[in-house]
């Protein structure tokens, strides 16, 4: 999620662009930079008004997946986050970047020793258009993910096989609204 | 035996292969060589248990 404000009259500062941009918070930065010029698809040079930063976001697509648990926390197995028709629900749960897919699973499982992050689409898409997915700190890059498409359930999938971040979606019990963000 | 081809992918290498009606995209630039014929078959039998487990 941008930390850029998304209504005017609220200031906003240079280092909040440099940082959404994926600079270091607290060095030298200008609105030409073209990191910062491709939050809003500017070109180097170009005129741009100060109201088209409102809003700003380097993110592909941000999603609020309310996470559940099925199972129970702790035992030897059990799932958190969203699967459809099974537990959680996610907001919207179109993926901007693959023309308008499906979200049809995000969640982790964790069985006995392993614990797996799993992203999925309905659909046959290809292994790209986003870099890092990241939720409540944890960022899981694309390139370390096993990528498969399952012909039979016709889904395709990211899957992270014990990544950082044991309980990636943050609780033990009840549910748990995670901001869900893809760069 | 698996198959596989690779590609380059943002400095990662990923072994490309089908199996079970599944296409696979694996990371292997970490994975000795001499290891990545079981890295691959575990991947695929770790996917196929998942896959009964959860679908």
């Amino acid at each position: 999620m941008s930390d850029i404000p998304a209504s005017s009259g609220v200031p906003i500062t240079m280092n909040q662009l440099h940082t959404e941009a994926g600079g270091t918070s607290g060095t030298t930065c200008s609105l030409n930079d073209e990191d910062i010029r491709d939050l809003i698809g500017k070109a180097s040079g170009a005129t741009m008004s100060m109201s088209e930063w409102y809003g700003a976001s380097a993110a592909l697509d941000t999603q609020t997946v309310t996470s559940a648990i099925s199972g129970t926390y702790g035992s030897s197995t059990y799932l958190q986050g969203y699967r459809s028709g099974v537990h959680g629900s996610i907001s919207d749960g179109t993926c901007d970047f693959k023309v308008g897919a499906t979200i049809v699973n995000l969640y982790s499982s964790h069985y006995y020793t392993t614990d797996r992050v799993f992203f999925e689409l309905t659909g046959n898409y290809t292994n790209g258009g986003f870099t890092t997915m990241s939720f409540n700190g944890n960022d899981y890059a694309r390139t370390d993910a096993t990528f498969s498409y399952q012909s039979g359930p016709n889904k395709t999938q990211w899957q992270w096989t014990d990544p950082t971040g044991g309980n990636p979606f943050g609780h033990t019990s009840g549910t748990n609204a995670v901001t869900v963000t893809w760069t | 035996m698996i198959t596989y081809t690779t590609k380059e992918d943002t400095g990662a290498t990923l072994a490309v292969f089908s199996s079970n009606d599944i296409n696979f995209e694996v990371p292997i630039t970490n994975v000795e060589e001499n290891n990545i014929q079981d890295y691959l078959q575990n991947v695929v039998d770790e996917t196929l248990l998942h896959i009964e487990r959860v679908g």
